[in-house]
Protein backbone atom coordinates (compact mmCIF):
# COMPACT_ATOMS: atom_id res chain seq x y z
CA UNK A 1 0.00 0.00 0.00
CA UNK A 2 1.25 3.68 -0.81
CA UNK A 3 0.47 6.30 1.73
CA UNK A 4 0.22 9.44 0.58
CA UNK A 5 0.07 12.86 2.14
CA UNK A 6 -2.52 15.74 0.78
CA UNK A 7 -3.40 19.15 1.93
CA UNK A 8 -7.41 19.31 1.37
CA UNK A 9 -8.16 22.06 -1.40
CA UNK A 10 -6.43 23.45 -4.10
CA UNK A 11 -3.77 21.29 -4.43
CA UNK A 12 -5.13 17.97 -4.00
CA UNK A 13 -8.16 19.06 -6.72
CA UNK A 14 -5.58 19.93 -8.98
CA UNK A 15 -3.40 16.40 -8.43
CA UNK A 16 -6.80 13.77 -8.69
CA UNK A 17 -6.79 14.37 -12.30
CA UNK A 18 -3.09 13.39 -12.94
CA UNK A 19 -2.79 10.17 -10.06
CA UNK A 20 -6.18 8.75 -11.73
CA UNK A 21 -4.20 9.29 -14.98
CA UNK A 22 -1.43 7.63 -13.20
CA UNK A 23 -3.42 4.42 -12.04
CA UNK A 24 -3.96 5.78 -8.17
CA UNK A 25 -7.78 4.94 -7.25
CA UNK A 26 -8.65 8.84 -5.75
CA UNK A 27 -12.20 7.81 -5.41
CA UNK A 28 -11.74 8.37 -1.48
CA UNK A 29 -10.55 11.85 -2.30
CA UNK A 30 -14.27 12.88 -3.73
CA UNK A 31 -16.46 12.95 -0.71
CA UNK A 32 -16.11 16.97 0.04
CA UNK A 33 -18.73 16.67 3.60
CA UNK A 34 -16.16 13.48 5.40
CA UNK A 35 -14.11 14.19 8.14
CA UNK A 36 -11.72 10.82 7.94
CA UNK A 37 -8.27 12.23 8.17
CA UNK A 38 -7.16 8.55 6.94
CA UNK A 39 -8.98 7.36 3.89
CA UNK A 40 -7.81 3.97 2.07
CA UNK A 41 -8.72 3.19 -1.45
CA UNK A 42 -11.80 0.03 -2.04
CA UNK A 43 -8.85 -1.98 -3.52
CA UNK A 44 -6.42 -1.32 -0.19
CA UNK A 45 -3.51 -0.01 -2.47
CA UNK A 46 -3.50 3.35 -1.70
CA UNK A 47 -4.27 5.36 1.33
CA UNK A 48 -4.97 8.95 1.88
CA UNK A 49 -3.98 11.37 4.98
CA UNK A 50 -5.02 14.59 4.62
CA UNK A 51 -2.90 17.40 6.59
CA UNK A 52 -2.19 20.82 6.18
CA UNK A 53 -0.20 22.30 3.38
CA UNK A 54 3.07 23.09 5.70
CA UNK A 55 2.53 19.49 7.17
CA UNK A 56 3.27 17.33 4.04
CA UNK A 57 6.95 17.68 3.97
CA UNK A 58 6.79 16.79 8.05
CA UNK A 59 4.80 13.58 6.87
CA UNK A 60 6.84 12.44 3.86
CA UNK A 61 10.15 13.64 5.18
CA UNK A 62 9.39 11.08 8.13
CA UNK A 63 8.74 8.07 6.00
CA UNK A 64 4.88 8.29 7.70
CA UNK A 65 3.67 8.41 3.98
CA UNK A 66 5.78 7.64 1.44
CA UNK A 67 4.46 10.76 -1.22
CA UNK A 68 3.03 13.88 -1.06
CA UNK A 69 1.77 16.84 -3.12
CA UNK A 70 3.29 20.36 -1.87
CA UNK A 71 4.18 24.04 -3.47
CA UNK A 72 7.45 24.84 -4.05
CA UNK A 73 7.24 27.45 -1.96
CA UNK A 74 6.40 25.59 1.26
CA UNK A 75 9.28 22.97 0.74
CA UNK A 76 11.77 25.71 0.30
CA UNK A 77 10.55 27.06 3.41
CA UNK A 78 10.53 23.84 5.00
CA UNK A 79 14.08 22.56 3.91
CA UNK A 80 13.56 19.28 4.76
CA UNK A 81 15.31 16.23 2.92
CA UNK A 82 13.60 14.52 0.44
CA UNK A 83 12.86 13.50 -3.36
CA UNK A 84 11.26 16.17 -5.19
CA UNK A 85 10.48 14.24 -8.22
CA UNK A 86 7.87 15.98 -10.56
CA UNK A 87 6.73 19.16 -11.15
CA UNK A 88 3.20 19.11 -11.50
CA UNK A 89 2.46 22.57 -13.60
CA UNK A 90 -0.52 23.65 -11.20
CA UNK A 91 -0.38 25.91 -8.36
CA UNK A 92 1.74 28.42 -10.37
CA UNK A 93 3.09 31.45 -8.37
CA UNK A 94 6.47 33.48 -7.65
CA UNK A 95 7.99 34.05 -4.56
CA UNK A 96 9.34 37.81 -4.13
CA UNK A 97 10.31 40.45 -2.37
CA UNK A 98 7.48 43.44 -2.56
CA UNK A 99 7.16 47.02 -1.08
CA UNK A 100 7.11 50.50 -1.61
CA UNK A 101 7.97 51.31 -5.28
CA UNK A 102 10.51 53.70 -3.58
CA UNK A 103 12.48 50.96 -1.33
CA UNK A 104 13.54 49.22 -4.17
CA UNK A 105 17.37 50.75 -4.04
CA UNK A 106 17.13 49.48 -0.80
CA UNK A 107 17.92 46.38 -1.90
CA UNK A 108 21.27 47.26 -3.68
CA UNK A 109 22.66 46.89 -0.21
CA UNK A 110 23.89 48.15 2.88
CA UNK A 111 22.00 49.29 6.13
CA UNK A 112 18.75 46.61 7.20
CA UNK A 113 15.55 46.07 6.36
CA UNK A 114 12.53 44.78 8.03
CA UNK A 115 10.92 41.75 6.83
CA UNK A 116 7.39 40.57 7.55
CA UNK A 117 6.49 37.58 5.78
CA UNK A 118 5.27 33.89 6.18
CA UNK A 119 8.87 32.28 4.86
CA UNK A 120 10.91 33.49 7.60
CA UNK A 121 13.90 30.86 6.18
CA UNK A 122 13.66 31.58 2.52
CA UNK A 123 13.74 35.30 3.55
CA UNK A 124 16.97 35.12 5.81
CA UNK A 125 18.28 32.88 2.99
CA UNK A 126 18.13 35.22 0.55
CA UNK A 127 19.40 38.06 2.19
CA UNK A 128 22.00 36.28 3.40
CA UNK A 129 22.91 35.35 0.04
CA UNK A 130 23.06 39.71 -1.09
CA UNK A 131 24.92 40.63 1.80
CA UNK A 132 21.92 42.70 3.30
CA UNK A 133 21.27 42.19 6.75
CA UNK A 134 17.66 41.67 8.05
CA UNK A 135 15.30 41.71 10.89
CA UNK A 136 12.21 38.69 10.09
CA UNK A 137 9.00 39.54 11.08
CA UNK A 138 7.13 36.51 11.18
CA UNK A 139 3.52 36.69 10.09
CA UNK A 140 0.55 34.24 9.71
CA UNK A 141 -1.17 36.40 7.00
CA UNK A 142 -1.76 39.52 5.34
CA UNK A 143 1.91 40.53 5.10
CA UNK A 144 0.90 42.81 2.88
CA UNK A 145 -0.33 45.01 5.56
CA UNK A 146 3.69 45.22 6.98
CA UNK A 147 4.58 47.62 4.95
CA UNK A 148 1.46 49.89 4.96
CA UNK A 149 1.49 50.29 8.52
CA UNK A 150 4.92 50.49 9.27
CA UNK A 151 5.65 47.25 10.86
CA UNK A 152 7.90 46.40 8.03
CA UNK A 153 9.91 48.22 5.23
CA UNK A 154 9.25 45.19 2.77
CA UNK A 155 7.63 41.90 2.60
CA UNK A 156 8.86 38.39 1.18
CA UNK A 157 5.48 36.54 -0.09
CA UNK A 158 4.11 34.56 -2.89
CA UNK A 159 2.56 36.75 -6.27
CA UNK A 160 -0.31 35.10 -8.20
CA UNK A 161 -2.05 37.55 -9.86
CA UNK A 162 -0.51 40.68 -8.24
CA UNK A 163 -4.03 42.14 -7.85
CA UNK A 164 -3.61 42.80 -3.54
CA UNK A 165 -0.69 44.37 -4.10
CA UNK A 166 -1.59 47.03 -6.94
CA UNK A 167 -4.70 47.37 -4.54
CA UNK A 168 -2.11 48.38 -1.90
CA UNK A 169 0.24 50.48 -3.77
CA UNK A 170 2.74 47.77 -3.54
CA UNK A 171 4.47 45.86 -6.20
CA UNK A 172 7.28 43.45 -6.83
CA UNK A 173 10.53 44.45 -5.77
CA UNK A 174 12.54 41.28 -6.77
CA UNK A 175 11.79 37.66 -7.81
CA UNK A 176 13.32 34.44 -5.86
CA UNK A 177 11.74 31.78 -7.50
CA UNK A 178 8.73 30.42 -9.57
CA UNK A 179 6.94 27.75 -7.23
CA UNK A 180 4.09 25.37 -8.15
CA UNK A 181 3.24 21.74 -7.24
CA UNK A 182 5.63 19.13 -6.78
CA UNK A 183 4.97 15.78 -6.08
CA UNK A 184 7.56 14.86 -3.10
CA UNK A 185 8.50 11.41 -2.03
CA UNK A 186 10.20 10.12 0.65
CA UNK A 187 14.24 8.91 0.07
CA UNK A 188 13.49 5.22 1.62
CA UNK A 189 10.21 4.73 -0.11
CA UNK A 190 11.19 5.28 -3.40
CA UNK A 191 13.23 2.65 -3.70
CA UNK A 192 11.70 -0.17 -0.73
CA UNK A 193 8.04 0.43 -1.44
CA UNK A 194 6.42 -1.68 -4.44
CA UNK A 195 4.92 -0.15 -7.10
CA UNK A 196 5.90 3.48 -6.35
CA UNK A 197 8.73 4.26 -8.70
CA UNK A 198 6.35 3.25 -11.20
CA UNK A 199 3.39 5.12 -10.01
CA UNK A 200 6.01 8.55 -9.78
CA UNK A 201 7.01 7.50 -13.64
CA UNK A 202 3.78 7.41 -14.92
CA UNK A 203 2.63 10.78 -12.94
CA UNK A 204 5.36 12.15 -14.81
CA UNK A 205 4.09 10.99 -18.06
CA UNK A 206 0.81 12.47 -17.08
CA UNK A 207 1.23 15.65 -16.46
CA UNK B 1 8.64 27.51 37.51
CA UNK B 2 11.86 25.61 37.63
CA UNK B 3 11.40 22.48 35.37
CA UNK B 4 13.49 19.77 37.02
CA UNK B 5 12.53 16.43 34.69
CA UNK B 6 13.53 18.53 31.27
CA UNK B 7 15.92 16.79 28.58
CA UNK B 8 17.12 18.78 25.07
CA UNK B 9 14.95 18.22 22.53
CA UNK B 10 16.30 15.80 20.47
CA UNK B 11 17.61 13.55 23.33
CA UNK B 12 15.24 11.01 24.87
CA UNK B 13 15.33 8.37 27.38
CA UNK B 14 14.95 4.28 27.30
CA UNK B 15 13.36 2.57 29.56
CA UNK B 16 11.53 -0.83 30.31
CA UNK B 17 11.28 -2.86 27.00
CA UNK B 18 12.31 0.04 24.66
CA UNK B 19 15.69 -0.24 26.52
CA UNK B 20 15.68 -3.52 26.41
CA UNK B 21 15.23 -3.61 22.83
CA UNK B 22 18.01 -1.24 22.15
CA UNK B 23 20.79 -3.44 24.55
CA UNK B 24 19.50 -6.79 22.83
CA UNK B 25 19.99 -5.23 19.31
CA UNK B 26 23.30 -3.68 20.51
CA UNK B 27 24.18 -7.21 21.73
CA UNK B 28 23.15 -9.31 18.69
CA UNK B 29 25.33 -6.97 16.46
CA UNK B 30 28.29 -6.67 18.31
CA UNK B 31 28.19 -10.79 18.35
CA UNK B 32 27.85 -10.29 14.58
CA UNK B 33 30.83 -8.21 14.33
CA UNK B 34 33.05 -9.98 16.35
CA UNK B 35 32.03 -13.32 15.06
CA UNK B 36 34.01 -11.74 12.13
CA UNK B 37 37.56 -10.98 14.01
CA UNK B 38 36.17 -7.34 14.63
CA UNK B 39 37.52 -5.58 18.03
CA UNK B 40 35.49 -3.73 20.05
CA UNK B 41 36.65 0.11 20.38
CA UNK B 42 35.54 2.75 22.54
CA UNK B 43 36.65 6.48 22.20
CA UNK B 44 35.50 9.88 23.76
CA UNK B 45 32.36 11.36 23.60
CA UNK B 46 34.04 14.74 22.44
CA UNK B 47 37.05 15.03 20.43
CA UNK B 48 38.87 18.16 19.02
CA UNK B 49 36.49 19.90 16.51
CA UNK B 50 39.57 19.99 13.88
CA UNK B 51 38.85 15.72 14.02
CA UNK B 52 35.72 16.53 11.86
CA UNK B 53 36.10 19.78 10.21
CA UNK B 54 39.01 17.82 8.58
CA UNK B 55 36.84 15.22 7.96
CA UNK B 56 34.56 17.44 5.66
CA UNK B 57 31.98 17.10 8.45
CA UNK B 58 29.94 20.84 8.34
CA UNK B 59 30.44 22.78 10.93
CA UNK B 60 27.12 23.54 11.45
CA UNK B 61 26.09 20.32 11.57
CA UNK B 62 27.90 19.32 14.69
CA UNK B 63 27.94 20.38 18.84
CA UNK B 64 30.43 22.62 19.59
CA UNK B 65 32.13 23.94 22.66
CA UNK B 66 34.66 25.99 23.96
CA UNK B 67 37.38 24.11 26.76
CA UNK B 68 39.42 25.84 29.38
CA UNK B 69 41.91 26.43 27.23
CA UNK B 70 40.13 28.10 24.47
CA UNK B 71 40.09 25.15 22.15
CA UNK B 72 37.13 23.83 20.31
CA UNK B 73 35.45 20.78 20.84
CA UNK B 74 32.60 18.74 18.99
CA UNK B 75 30.35 15.71 20.03
CA UNK B 76 31.01 13.07 18.20
CA UNK B 77 28.16 13.15 14.73
CA UNK B 78 30.22 10.14 13.45
CA UNK B 79 31.96 7.04 14.44
CA UNK B 80 34.40 7.04 11.48
CA UNK B 81 36.66 9.67 12.06
CA UNK B 82 37.39 8.97 15.84
CA UNK B 83 37.93 5.18 14.69
CA UNK B 84 40.18 6.02 12.04
CA UNK B 85 42.67 8.65 14.51
CA UNK B 86 42.59 5.87 16.99
CA UNK B 87 43.30 2.99 14.49
CA UNK B 88 46.37 5.25 13.22
CA UNK B 89 47.56 5.08 17.09
CA UNK B 90 47.98 1.86 16.94
CA UNK B 91 51.19 -0.25 16.09
CA UNK B 92 51.96 -1.21 12.55
CA UNK B 93 50.28 -4.79 11.63
CA UNK B 94 50.54 -6.40 7.89
CA UNK B 95 46.92 -7.48 8.65
CA UNK B 96 44.28 -4.82 8.10
CA UNK B 97 42.57 -3.51 11.21
CA UNK B 98 39.10 -4.72 12.33
CA UNK B 99 37.31 -2.36 14.48
CA UNK B 100 33.93 -2.52 15.87
CA UNK B 101 32.05 -0.04 17.93
CA UNK B 102 28.64 1.04 19.55
CA UNK B 103 27.51 4.62 21.08
CA UNK B 104 25.92 7.56 20.81
CA UNK B 105 26.23 10.28 18.06
CA UNK B 106 25.02 13.92 18.12
CA UNK B 107 24.11 15.97 15.22
CA UNK B 108 22.65 19.31 14.43
CA UNK B 109 19.85 18.30 11.73
CA UNK B 110 17.93 21.68 10.79
CA UNK B 111 19.50 23.57 13.98
CA UNK B 112 18.40 21.13 16.35
CA UNK B 113 20.11 18.90 17.89
CA UNK B 114 19.75 14.60 17.41
CA UNK B 115 21.13 12.00 19.37
CA UNK B 116 21.13 8.66 17.47
CA UNK B 117 22.98 5.64 18.71
CA UNK B 118 25.18 3.87 16.03
CA UNK B 119 26.57 0.18 15.90
CA UNK B 120 29.44 -0.04 12.72
CA UNK B 121 32.53 -1.16 12.26
CA UNK B 122 35.70 -0.31 9.84
CA UNK B 123 38.38 -2.34 7.80
CA UNK B 124 41.34 -0.29 7.57
CA UNK B 125 44.23 -2.06 5.81
CA UNK B 126 44.57 -3.68 2.25
CA UNK B 127 42.79 -7.26 2.46
CA UNK B 128 43.79 -8.50 -0.95
CA UNK B 129 45.17 -7.31 -3.70
CA UNK B 130 42.49 -5.46 -4.77
CA UNK B 131 39.89 -3.53 -2.90
CA UNK B 132 36.68 -4.93 -3.98
CA UNK B 133 38.06 -7.77 -1.39
CA UNK B 134 37.52 -5.19 1.36
CA UNK B 135 34.09 -3.63 0.00
CA UNK B 136 32.46 -7.25 -0.34
CA UNK B 137 33.75 -8.16 2.98
CA UNK B 138 32.06 -5.12 4.73
CA UNK B 139 28.76 -5.68 1.83
CA UNK B 140 28.12 -8.84 3.43
CA UNK B 141 28.87 -7.93 7.23
CA UNK B 142 26.26 -5.21 6.56
CA UNK B 143 23.79 -7.78 5.16
CA UNK B 144 24.13 -10.37 7.68
CA UNK B 145 24.31 -7.25 10.47
CA UNK B 146 20.55 -6.03 9.16
CA UNK B 147 19.53 -9.64 9.32
CA UNK B 148 20.50 -10.09 12.73
CA UNK B 149 18.64 -7.00 14.11
CA UNK B 150 15.17 -8.85 12.99
CA UNK B 151 14.35 -6.53 9.40
CA UNK B 152 13.44 -9.29 6.97
CA UNK B 153 12.33 -6.37 4.16
CA UNK B 154 15.43 -4.12 3.34
CA UNK B 155 17.55 -2.74 0.42
CA UNK B 156 21.34 -1.99 0.39
CA UNK B 157 22.00 0.68 -2.30
CA UNK B 158 25.35 1.63 -3.21
CA UNK B 159 26.96 4.14 -4.76
CA UNK B 160 30.43 5.93 -5.92
CA UNK B 161 32.53 8.92 -5.33
CA UNK B 162 34.21 8.62 -7.82
CA UNK B 163 31.33 8.90 -10.30
CA UNK B 164 29.98 12.23 -9.71
CA UNK B 165 33.73 13.64 -9.67
CA UNK B 166 34.83 12.38 -12.88
CA UNK B 167 31.08 13.67 -14.30
CA UNK B 168 31.89 17.28 -12.88
CA UNK B 169 35.55 17.05 -14.23
CA UNK B 170 34.53 15.88 -17.63
CA UNK B 171 31.81 18.69 -17.77
CA UNK B 172 34.43 21.27 -16.17
CA UNK B 173 32.38 22.61 -13.20
CA UNK B 174 33.08 25.00 -10.88
CA UNK B 175 32.99 24.56 -6.94
CA UNK B 176 29.54 26.35 -7.24
CA UNK B 177 27.89 24.48 -10.08
CA UNK B 178 29.25 21.13 -8.42
CA UNK B 179 27.38 22.12 -5.51
CA UNK B 180 24.11 23.05 -7.43
CA UNK B 181 24.34 20.00 -9.40
CA UNK B 182 24.90 17.87 -6.32
CA UNK B 183 21.89 19.76 -4.62
CA UNK B 184 19.41 19.02 -7.04
CA UNK B 185 20.61 15.46 -7.72
CA UNK B 186 20.30 14.43 -3.92
CA UNK B 187 16.48 15.94 -4.08
CA UNK B 188 15.97 14.17 -7.46
CA UNK B 189 14.92 17.47 -8.53
CA UNK B 190 14.97 17.40 -12.31
CA UNK B 191 13.53 21.31 -12.44
CA UNK B 192 16.81 22.76 -10.08
CA UNK B 193 18.84 20.64 -11.86
CA UNK B 194 17.69 21.98 -15.04
CA UNK B 195 18.10 25.81 -13.71
CA UNK B 196 21.68 24.66 -12.62
CA UNK B 197 22.75 23.84 -16.08
CA UNK B 198 21.17 26.41 -17.59
CA UNK B 199 25.03 28.31 -18.72
CA UNK B 200 26.33 24.44 -20.01
CA UNK B 201 26.73 23.07 -23.45
CA UNK B 202 24.36 20.94 -24.70
CA UNK B 203 26.09 17.78 -24.22
CA UNK B 204 26.71 18.13 -20.76
CA UNK B 205 23.28 19.40 -19.89
CA UNK B 206 21.89 15.66 -21.68
CA UNK B 207 24.63 13.60 -19.42
CA UNK B 208 23.95 15.65 -15.94
CA UNK B 209 20.40 15.41 -16.06
CA UNK B 210 19.94 11.92 -15.89
CA UNK B 211 22.33 11.70 -12.62
CA UNK B 212 18.71 11.60 -10.82
CA UNK B 213 17.50 8.84 -12.69
CA UNK B 214 20.49 6.60 -12.52
CA UNK B 215 18.94 4.03 -9.63
CA UNK B 216 17.68 0.71 -9.86
CA UNK B 217 19.31 -2.78 -10.34
CA UNK B 218 22.62 -3.68 -12.35
CA UNK B 219 21.05 -2.21 -16.02
CA UNK B 220 21.83 1.11 -14.31
CA UNK B 221 25.26 0.92 -14.64
CA UNK B 222 25.41 0.16 -18.34
CA UNK B 223 23.20 3.04 -19.00
CA UNK B 224 26.10 5.47 -17.13
CA UNK B 225 28.91 3.85 -19.03
CA UNK B 226 27.28 5.13 -21.79
CA UNK B 227 26.68 8.24 -20.54
CA UNK B 228 30.31 9.69 -19.86
CA UNK B 229 34.34 9.19 -21.56
CA UNK B 230 35.69 10.38 -18.12
CA UNK B 231 38.45 7.52 -16.80
CA UNK B 232 37.35 8.41 -13.10
CA UNK B 233 33.54 7.36 -13.85
CA UNK B 234 34.29 4.44 -15.58
CA UNK B 235 36.60 3.26 -13.28
CA UNK B 236 34.10 4.15 -10.68
CA UNK B 237 31.62 1.59 -12.87
CA UNK B 238 33.93 -1.06 -12.84
CA UNK B 239 34.53 -0.82 -9.06
CA UNK B 240 30.70 -0.91 -8.87
CA UNK B 241 30.19 -3.86 -11.38
CA UNK B 242 32.87 -5.95 -10.27
CA UNK B 243 30.89 -5.73 -6.23
CA UNK B 244 27.51 -7.31 -8.69
CA UNK B 245 29.51 -9.59 -10.05
CA UNK B 246 29.99 -11.48 -6.28
CA UNK B 247 26.91 -9.49 -4.35
CA UNK B 248 24.22 -10.51 -7.46
CA UNK B 249 20.80 -9.01 -6.22
CA UNK B 250 21.45 -8.83 -2.88
CA UNK B 251 22.25 -5.07 -3.99
CA UNK B 252 21.33 -2.36 -5.92
CA UNK B 253 22.24 0.62 -7.07
CA UNK B 254 22.08 4.78 -6.68
CA UNK B 255 24.08 6.85 -8.69
CA UNK B 256 22.84 10.06 -7.64
CA UNK B 257 23.53 9.12 -3.84
CA UNK B 258 25.97 11.69 -2.59
CA UNK B 259 26.49 11.10 1.32
CA UNK B 260 26.60 13.75 4.22
CA UNK B 261 29.95 13.64 4.61
CA UNK B 262 32.98 14.36 2.19
CA UNK B 263 35.77 11.91 3.47
CA UNK B 264 34.34 9.21 1.25
CA UNK B 265 36.17 7.92 -1.71
CA UNK B 266 34.84 4.86 -3.63
CA UNK B 267 32.20 2.63 -3.30
CA UNK B 268 29.41 4.16 -0.79
CA UNK B 269 25.98 2.09 0.32
CA UNK B 270 23.19 3.00 2.34
CA UNK B 271 20.49 0.38 3.48
CA UNK B 272 16.99 1.59 3.55
CA UNK B 273 13.89 -0.29 5.26
CA UNK B 274 10.20 0.44 4.82
CA UNK B 275 8.96 2.43 7.78
CA UNK B 276 12.04 4.34 8.42
CA UNK B 277 12.00 7.18 6.57
CA UNK B 278 16.18 7.82 7.18
CA UNK B 279 18.41 5.55 5.99
CA UNK B 280 18.87 2.11 8.93
CA UNK B 281 22.66 2.01 7.45
CA UNK B 282 25.33 3.88 6.27
CA UNK B 283 28.88 4.32 4.99
CA UNK B 284 31.37 3.27 2.20
CA UNK B 285 35.39 3.83 1.20
CA UNK B 286 37.45 6.09 2.33
CA UNK B 287 41.05 5.55 0.96
CA UNK B 288 42.40 9.11 1.95
CA UNK B 289 41.62 9.50 5.48
CA UNK B 290 44.74 7.42 7.36
CA UNK B 291 46.95 9.72 5.56
CA UNK B 292 45.93 12.15 7.34
CA UNK B 293 47.35 10.52 10.68
CA UNK B 294 50.54 8.91 8.58
CA UNK B 295 49.24 5.84 7.45
CA UNK B 296 48.32 5.28 3.94
CA UNK B 297 45.84 2.99 4.67
CA UNK B 298 42.94 1.85 2.20
CA UNK B 299 39.30 1.85 4.56
CA UNK B 300 35.60 0.82 4.17
CA UNK B 301 33.14 0.64 6.61
CA UNK B 302 29.70 1.14 7.90
CA UNK B 303 27.29 2.38 10.62
CA UNK B 304 24.05 0.97 11.95
CA UNK B 305 21.63 4.04 12.84
CA UNK B 306 19.76 2.08 15.79
CA UNK B 307 17.15 4.52 16.36
CA UNK B 308 15.87 4.41 12.75
CA UNK B 309 15.95 0.46 13.28
CA UNK B 310 13.78 0.59 15.94
CA UNK B 311 11.17 2.82 14.06
CA UNK B 312 11.47 -0.36 10.84
CA UNK B 313 11.06 -3.11 13.14
CA UNK B 314 7.72 -1.09 15.19
CA UNK B 315 6.28 -0.58 11.47
CA UNK B 316 6.93 -4.06 10.20
CA UNK B 317 5.71 -5.75 13.40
Amino acid sequence: MITFALAKGRLTQGAIGIFEKAGADCSPLLDETSRKLVRTSPDGRFRYILVKPVDVPVYVSSGVADAGVVGRDTLAEAGLPLYEMVDLGFGACRMCVCGFPQDKQRLQGGGSLRVATKYPRIAREWFARRGIHIEVIPLQGSVELGPLVGLSDVIVDIVESGGTLRANGLEVLEEIFHSSARLVVNRASLKVQQGLREFVERVAGAR
Amino acid sequence: LPEPFRIPEGTRDYHGTAAARLFALEAALAGVFQARGYTRISTPACEYADLFDQGMINPKNMVRFVDRQGEVLALRPDWTLPAARACAALPVQNDPYRLCYAGPTYEIRDGLLSESTQAGVELIGATGAVDTEGDIEILSLAAVSLRQTGLNNFVLELGHAGFFAGLCAEAGLDGEQRENVRRATQRKDALALEWALESMGHSIKNTLMKLPTLYGGAEVLETARNMTDHLQAHAALEALEAIHAKMGDQVSFDLGLIPRFGYYTGMTLQGLAPGAGRPVLTGGRYDNLLARFGRELPAVGFGINLNQIMIALEVSA
